[in-house]
């Protein structure tokens, strides 16, 4: 492969990362992994705040998500309108509009898709190796006894992309803010979170076949 | 006796004349030697061993490009147990590489990805997959909007490559996907692919230009068995491959090496041996080694001379030349003794006749070679004559001086002497010789049933099998380009050019979607025609505006669609961008009147349907289908039909010369190199090797060399001292291509067999066809010698 099919393939890779960081993030000290709940399953709720470049209002989404350690991540949104993305080792999957219109794209014949899902199943259970090498990260304790993690890029391609990751959180990461390079910023917010059942019912386990 | 001690005056005097001009060529010769092995210049590119498209400059344009691209790369696959493992192992190997002084350098880790997708930015509107082209013909505006909005508010970011409003549909990515290849992704820093149930990381790196040592090693070999023994030793169950032409080329070259040491050591000792066992003395064996000294040297240097380069291969094939040069210094001692009367001036104007007969054949024998327009073969032709004929003329111009006086054979060599009146002649009427000659034939005409014909480009080339498995292992893996298949495209103008790569790929699309092939490279992935970017910015611009104004609806605000470039995405400014440096050699340009590329084909392995590759071509226009590999096999069939005729034709032309000098004694010389000849082939059949053009041109150096020993024979009959020299010639040259047949590639495999068993073949034979003792020299046209007359003298 070429110098500069390899560098824009970083580029690319880029945007697929980031939603496997957002999607969840574990802390890498020692000190938080202790805190962090370990479960196989993490059900809840979001909203997502998005401030684009080019555009004067903020974009404002909700939605309910569904996190299997062994599986992947089923996200839902539900305001504005409905709209799924399913990410899971083996592919990554679009559904849209009323009809539920689907787009499939399989992990193992594309480059970006393939290793995502991958390094945020590692993030999740707690790999703090991989997370480590990608990310320079620096904890901290929040006044109201919570826990902060800031994650600044290592690696060239990432420092183009993002300015920073920051995660907070105490037995799970309850916030995401993202800060882009171009200036485009995403905060997340986890509610309700809920770790039992400890196992996927037969409906949710459908949603990664 | 005063008019004879005249002739032989005269004959020293014009002696004297040939020895000085001689030596003054060997001093040439020995300078020439000097500047050339200072800086040898030696090749073991196996590629210029094959014939150039010179009918055709196009296509010999492209075969070059595609060659000298490939020649430099080197490609390092890793893959552990886990990505960890794999990553920590690719890391030591790294490390471990840049320590080695083999000079290989690593390729990519830079910072041009930037620079590409800003190059290309402006032109995002006109650049689009087949499938999003076909998907954006007939657009349902509302799905569109869906997952416009999907990607604007879906989890994380849109990522840098563009803004979200520049590319609302998310075109982009799936482009870029494409042209990098299935599959291969960029992962900690490292190219990654995900392929056999595991992941990969590729290493790429180029080695330096091919100035290679010729000292039997293997620089970068060991360079990379010494990184990958550190990568083991992090991670032991790592699975490394390796594959790339310089890896090849360096086999080859340290097999070569070997090969012409083992062979050209071997059969110089035998020689030395057997002279010192016939001859016990140290002055015939200083001069035969002279003899063949100056011969291997005057090979070399008239190939450096005539072709620039010598290649391998022609050195291997070179070594083999000690088995035959050494004929006639032989001949000469072993006629020595007997005729001690002539004195070595005379000696040598008794012999020259029959020794210039046999150097004539053999030479001839060896420039048939050069009919065959393989540059391969031509090296060999040249190398083997001008070593023979120096040969020659060392042992016509020199020996009568050099050599003082005349010593006793040793008992060894009078008992190979002796041994000639054991062989009965032929034909006769016992009954065992009848019984004999009928199993022969049956023998023969069973083996020759049994003939295979096969013509492959291999036979040429035969890399190590645990290299080839790694390339292969590689091959399927990241789907390489065939450097042997591919179409040539060729067109009035740059934009036909491009436009019949379009529709020919259009069709390799299909057959990639039936997984009838895994993938293309063409310019046109690159850089589409302008009437395929004109076509494409309509789509997407009719697509992304109505996309748009729907969004700006559910957002509440008015979101405008960037403009794009207002220029054509050119050719010129393409090549002229960093980023095309890895596929320019692609892009073939002017040529004469027209312009003209290649489309490569990725992962043609041993199992691809060419039949069905090479019908894509038929249709369009411009578009022609090569195969190398069949073209070059195809030339080897065709060369192998013309050297047999011309094999019959050498025999016929034998016949003649030797009709004219032996009358009717002809038959006797030629008939036992035609039998072996006949039974060589039956045996090989029958051994199960592959008749092919280079059997056909052993069987014409037999001819060449086979009869010279009936002549030897013939010239001087009951001659003891031919016999003894036939017999040390015949071993020599029997040792000598027998180590041949143990070299590793098939080509001369096949000489060094064919050779073998002719030659074995021709040394029992010949002594039986000897003519009756009272037949023999009434028939020959007699040689007047100066001091033939003179005996009591």
């Amino acid at each position: 492969m070429s110098r500069a099919q390899r560098l824009i393939r970083a580029a690319m890779q880029t945007a697929l990362l980031s939603i496997s960081l957002v999607a969840s993030a574990v802390a890498p000290t020692t000190d938080i992994r202790g805190r962090l709940a370990d479960t196989p399953v993490l059900r809840g709720s979001f909203e997502q705040e998005k401030q684009l470049k080019g555009f004067r209002h903020s974009l404002q989404s909700s939605g309910d998500f569904l996190l299997a350690r062994d599986r992947g991540v089923v996200w839902n949104t539900r305001k504005p309108f409905a709209s799924s993305i399913v990410i899971t080792k083996q592919h990554l999957l679009t559904t849209t509009g009323a009809d539920g219109a689907q787009k499939r794209v399989a992990a193992a014949g594309s480059p970006g898709v393939g290793t995502a899902p991958t390094l945020m199943l590692a993030l999740l259970t707690g790999d703090t190796v991989t997370l480590a090498e990608q990310f320079e990260i620096k904890p901290s304790e929040l006044a109201d006894g919570r826990w902060q993690l800031e994650l600044l890029p290592r690696t060239g391609a990432l420092k183009k992309a993002f300015r920073r990751i920051a995660l907070q959180g105490d037995r799970n990461v309850e916030t995401i803010r993202i800060e882009e390079r171009s200036g485009d910023h995403t905060e997340i917010r986890f509610l309700d979170l809920r770790d039992t059942p400890a196992e996927l019912d037969i409906a949710e386990a459908q949603q990664f076949e | 006796m005063s008019e004879s001690a005249a002739a032989a005056a005269e004959l020293r005097r014009r002696w004297r004349w040939a020895a000085w001009v001689w030596l003054a060529l060997v001093l040439a010769l020995a300078a020439h030697q000097l500047q050339f092995w200072s800086a040898p210049k030696l090749d073991s590119d196996l590629l210029t061993l094959l014939p150039r498209e010179q009918a055709d400059p196009v296509l010999a344009a492209a075969t070059e490009r595609i060659s000298d691209a490939a020649t430099r790369s080197i490609v390092v696959v890793l893959s552990g147990p886990s990505w960890a493992t794999t990553l920590s192992a690719a890391h030591a190997f790294v490390a471990a590489l840049q320590t080695e002084s083999a000079g290989l350098l690593p390729v990519g880790a830079a910072e041009h990805g930037a620079a590409t997708l800003a190059f290309y930015r402006p032109y995002r509107d006109r650049l689009l997959t087949p499938s999003q082209r076909a998907s954006l013909r007939q657009p349902d505006p509302a799905a569109l909007a869906d997952r416009a909005l999907a990607n604007l508010y879906g989890p994380g970011v849109t990522g840098g490559a563009t803004a979200w409003q520049a590319d609302p549909l998310a075109l982009w990515p799936d482009w870029w996907q494409q042209r990098i290849g299935s599959g291969i992704s960029e992962r900690d820093g490292m190219a990654s692919i995900a392929a056999a149930g595991s992941d990969w990381i590729i290493l790429s790196y180029e080695s330096p230009a091919a100035a290679f040592k010729f000292n039997g090693k293997a620089p970068i070999q060991r360079a990379l068995d010494r990184a990958s023994a550190q990568a083991r030793a992090l991670v032991p169950t790592v699975k490394i491959l390796r594959a790339g032409v310089p890896l090849h080329a360096e086999a080859a070259a340290a097999r070569a090496n070997w090969e012409m040491n083992t062979i050209g050591l071997g059969s110089f000792l035998a020689v030395i041996l057997l002279m010192w066992l016939a001859f016990r003395g140290l002055r015939p064996l200083a001069l035969v080694a002279l003899s063949l000294a100056i011969g291997w040297a005057a090979g070399v240097s008239v190939t450096a001379l005539v072709f620039g380069k010598v290649h391998l291969l022609t050195l291997v094939f070179g070594a083999s030349l000690v088995g035959v040069a050494e004929d006639y210094g032989i001949h000469y001692f072993a006629s020595r003794q007997r005729h001690r009367d002539l004195g070595s001036h005379g000696l040598m104007y008794y012999l020259l006749p029959g020794l210039t007969l046999a150097f004539v054949t053999s030479a001839l024998a060896y420039l048939a070679l050069a009919a065959a327009p393989f540059p391969g073969l031509r090296q060999m032709a040249v190398f083997s004559t001008a070593g023979l004929m120096a040969a020659f003329a060392t042992v016509a111009c020199w020996f009568p001086w050099l050599d003082q006086r005349p010593r006793p054979i040793s008992r060894f060599g009078n008992a190979i002497a002796a041994s000639l009146q054991a062989w009965p002649r032929l034909p006769n009427r016992q009954r065992f010789t009848w019984l004999l000659a009928v199993a022969l034939l049956v023998f023969t005409l069973l083996g020759l049933q049994r003939i295979q014909i096969h013509d492959d480009l291999r036979s040429l080339q035969k890399s190590p099998v645990a290299l080839v498995r790694q390339q292969q292992q590689i091959d399927q893996l990241l789907g390489l380009p065939s450097p042997a298949q591919f179409y040539l495209v060729r067109g009035a103008s740059v934009e036909q050019v491009l436009q019949r790569e379009e529709a020919l790929t259009a069709k390799l699309d299909q057959l990639v979607s039936q997984q009838q092939l895994k993938g293309y490279r063409a310019t046109s992935d690159w850089v589409p025609s302008l009437a395929r970017q004109h076509a494409d910015a309509g789509l997407t611009a009719a697509a992304e505006s109505s996309v748009l104004t729907k969004v700006s609806g559910v957002v509440g605000e008015t979101i405008t669609r960037p403009a794009f470039a207002a220029t054509d995405l050119t050719l010129e400014d393409w090549l002229r961008q960093p980023l095309s440096a890895p596929f320019r050699s692609r892009w073939l340009g002017a040529v004469g009147t027209d312009w003209a590329s290649v489309v490569m084909l990725n992962g043609v392995g041993p199992g691809a349907d060419l039949g069905l590759l090479s019908a894509q071509a038929k249709t369009i226009p411009g578009v022609r289908w090569i195969d190398r590999t069949s073209d070059i096999s195809r030339l080897l069939g065709h060369y192998r039909a013309m050297m047999a005729w011309l094999l019959v034709a050498g025999f016929a032309g034998v016949v003649l010369v030797l009709a004219l000098r032996y009358r009717r004694l002809a038959w006797r010389a030629l008939l036992p190199t035609a039998v072996a000849g006949v039974v060589t082939v039956a045996a090989l059949a029958w051994l199960g090797e592959p008749f092919d053009l280079f059997s056909v041109l052993a069987l014409l150096m037999l001819l060449g060399m086979g009869i010279d020993y009936g002549i030897f024979l013939l010239e001087h009959d009951g001659d003891g001292a031919s016999w003894l020299a036939v017999c040390l010639g015949a071993a020599s040259t029997l040792l000598a291509f027998g180590l041949l047949a143990l070299s590793a590639t098939p080509a001369l495999r096949t000489f060094g067999l064919t050779l073998l068993f002719g030659i074995g073949l021709v040394w029992l034979l010949s002594p039986l066809f000897r003519p009756p003792p009272a037949l023999s020299n009434a028939a020959i046209r007699s040689t007047p010698l100066p001091s033939q007359t003179n005996h009591e003298n």
